[in-house]
């Protein structure tokens, strides 16, 4: 029995500790963010790097997830379908399947390659030699990958709507066989505004998420090629987790 | 031990160091003075690393005084401390040059941090530099990876004087590098101290290396100094945890702790 607590109370410690760490990383990386000397090259080849690179696996994506939406809410509404499809399809995707397939393609593809980066730039002594050279590691590698992740997941969670919104044209026009502009004037009709810009703070949000565990887990790997690899993992699951979990917070906020 | 303080580069007092309950420097007392190079020998895991990181400020000890120039480290604001930081070059054990960016980019990185240069005189300098420690210009444009453990050791030790330091700390410089290479690196380690006129610090288990490249020798074990000498003496001392270093026998536990 005392010796259950003694586990408990230990992994509850240890949780906190976790907490605590990864709160005051947060804050000093925010901090570091918004504090010269800043380093817009540096941000931009992140820009480049999270954004742009990301646009085919964000793409596909999202028009694979326009097209089931239609294929399903077709088998589902019989009745009255077309406006209730293009109704689903703008909605779905707006609101939850942009902002949450990208944000989960973008966690696997940049979480991932941040915390091997950086993870294997503190095994072998980078980090330390940044700061034995005048340089903040916040500053030049946390900063600019932050930065950059909450500016281009709403950049890709934009163009996700879009092409998955078409995604759902092609399966109602082509398959399901509605009228081409009728579709279009049904589509505009349920574009709610609240709902896109819900999807796009959602993604800003993300973007943040997904820099943050990936610098986070790969500023404190430790050991060598075995703990870069624990810390690749540990980014990718963490990020997910967290993703789902602030969707839930903030669909919750927007429209409970 | 007696030495003249206002001469004394780095000082050491009573530092203590430990991570959980692991004790790795247990009251570490060290004088260093200006132009001297000192080497710190000592078996894998006695706190060598951790000695030098709490000298370069990447580790912070728990307790006792580290000065350097007679100030006071734990004293200073956090921007003196960076000011302080660019007064040191390290060469780290591997090398540590930036993957992504190219030779010359790393050579200059503290010049250009430090905004001494523009980015057109940061290449010429890196350039000059690189012909100090004999490479050629040709590898300037190149990356790290594509480069030979030796050539990448030449670009490291090329960054850490790029910035002329007054003091140079050499992580285990010659590990991992055949004996002709070895050889040339501790040459250069040698111009390179003597051309700035820096204080050096090493830490090797390379005999050899050590003797080269130090005036004077100090070997921790288990945490603390147990032995202090200049390099000339060191095979000549009668200390058994020197002895058996240098002839590479384990020290057992119940060994005594002689002094010369």
């Amino acid at each position: 029995m005392i010796l259950l607590m003694r586990s408990l109370g230990h992994s509850v410690l240890n949780f906190l500790t976790a907490i605590g760490k990864i709160g005051f990383f947060t804050l000093r990386a925010v901090f570091h963010s918004f504090t010269p000397p800043f380093y817009p090259n540096l941000i931009l080849k992140q820009m480049i790097e999270i954004g742009f690179y990301s646009l085919p696996v964000v793409a596909l994506t999202a028009i694979f997830s326009g097209m089931v939406i239609a294929l399903q809410s077709s088998s589902g509404f019989s009745l009255g379908g077309e406006k209730a499809i293009a109704n689903v399809v703008v909605w779905g995707i707006t609101r939850e399947l942009g902002p949450v397939l990208a944000g989960l393609m973008v966690t696997g593809r940049i979480g991932a390659s941040i915390a091997a980066e950086i993870g294997t730039m503190r095994v072998s002594e980078q980090i330390d030699a940044l700061e034995t050279l005048s340089t903040n590691p916040f500053k030049f590698l946390i900063g600019p990958r932050l930065i950059a992740g909450v500016i281009m997941l709403p950049l890709l969670v934009i163009v996700a709507d879009i092409i998955g919104i078409m995604g759902g044209f092609i399966i109602a026009t082509f398959d399901l066989g509605f009228s081409p502009d009728s579709y279009i004037r049904n589509t505009w009709a349920s574009f709610e505004f609240i709902g896109f810009i819900s999807g796009i703070v959602k993604a800003a949000v993300f973007g943040f998420i997904i820099a943050l565990m990936g610098t986070y887990h790969g500023y404190y790997a430790k050991g060598g090629s075995q703990g870069v690899g624990l810390a690749t993992t540990n980014a990718v699951v963490s990020a997910s987790i967290l993703l789902l979990l602030f969707n839930f917070i903030l669909t919750a906020i927007f429209f409970a | 031990m007696n030495t003249i303080i206002p001469e004394s580069k780095i000082s050491l007092r009573n530092l203590n160091k430990s991570f959980g309950n692991k004790i790795i420097l247990n009251n570490i007392n060290l004088t260093i003075q200006k132009g001297e190079s000192i080497a710190i020998i000592g078996e894998s895991g006695t706190g060598k690393s951790v000695l030098l990181k709490c000298i370069i400020g990447l580790v912070q000890p728990d307790s006792g005084s580290l000065s350097i120039d007679g100030k006071e480290i734990s004293m200073m604001t956090h921007k003196e401390r960076t000011m302080l930081n660019s007064r040191f070059g390290v060469l780290f054990q591997g090398g540590a040059l930036f993957d992504s960016l190219t030779i010359w980019e790393n050579i200059s990185f503290g010049l250009l941090q430090e905004k001494k240069l523009n980015k057109k005189n940061a290449k010429e300098k890196a350039i000059q530099i690189m012909s100090e420690v004999e490479l050629d210009a040709s590898v300037s444009n190149s990356y790290p990876s594509e480069l030979s453990g030796g050539m990448q050791k030449r670009v490291a030790l090329a960054r850490a004087i790029a910035t002329e330091p007054e003091i140079l700390v050499f992580d285990e410089p010659t590990t991992g590098l055949d004996p002709i290479t070895s050889n040339v690196i501790n040459d250069l380690i040698i111009k390179s101290v003597r051309v700035l006129g820096a204080t050096a610090i090493s830490v090797s288990h390379d005999i050899s290396s050590v003797k080269k490249i130090a005036d004077s020798v100090a070997m921790l074990h288990e945490g603390r100094f147990v032995w202090q000498g200049s390099a000339d003496k060191i095979e000549k001392s009668q200390n058994d945890y020197v002895t058996n270093f240098i002839n590479g026998v384990s020290n057992n536990q119940s060994l005594p702790s002689s002094r010369p």
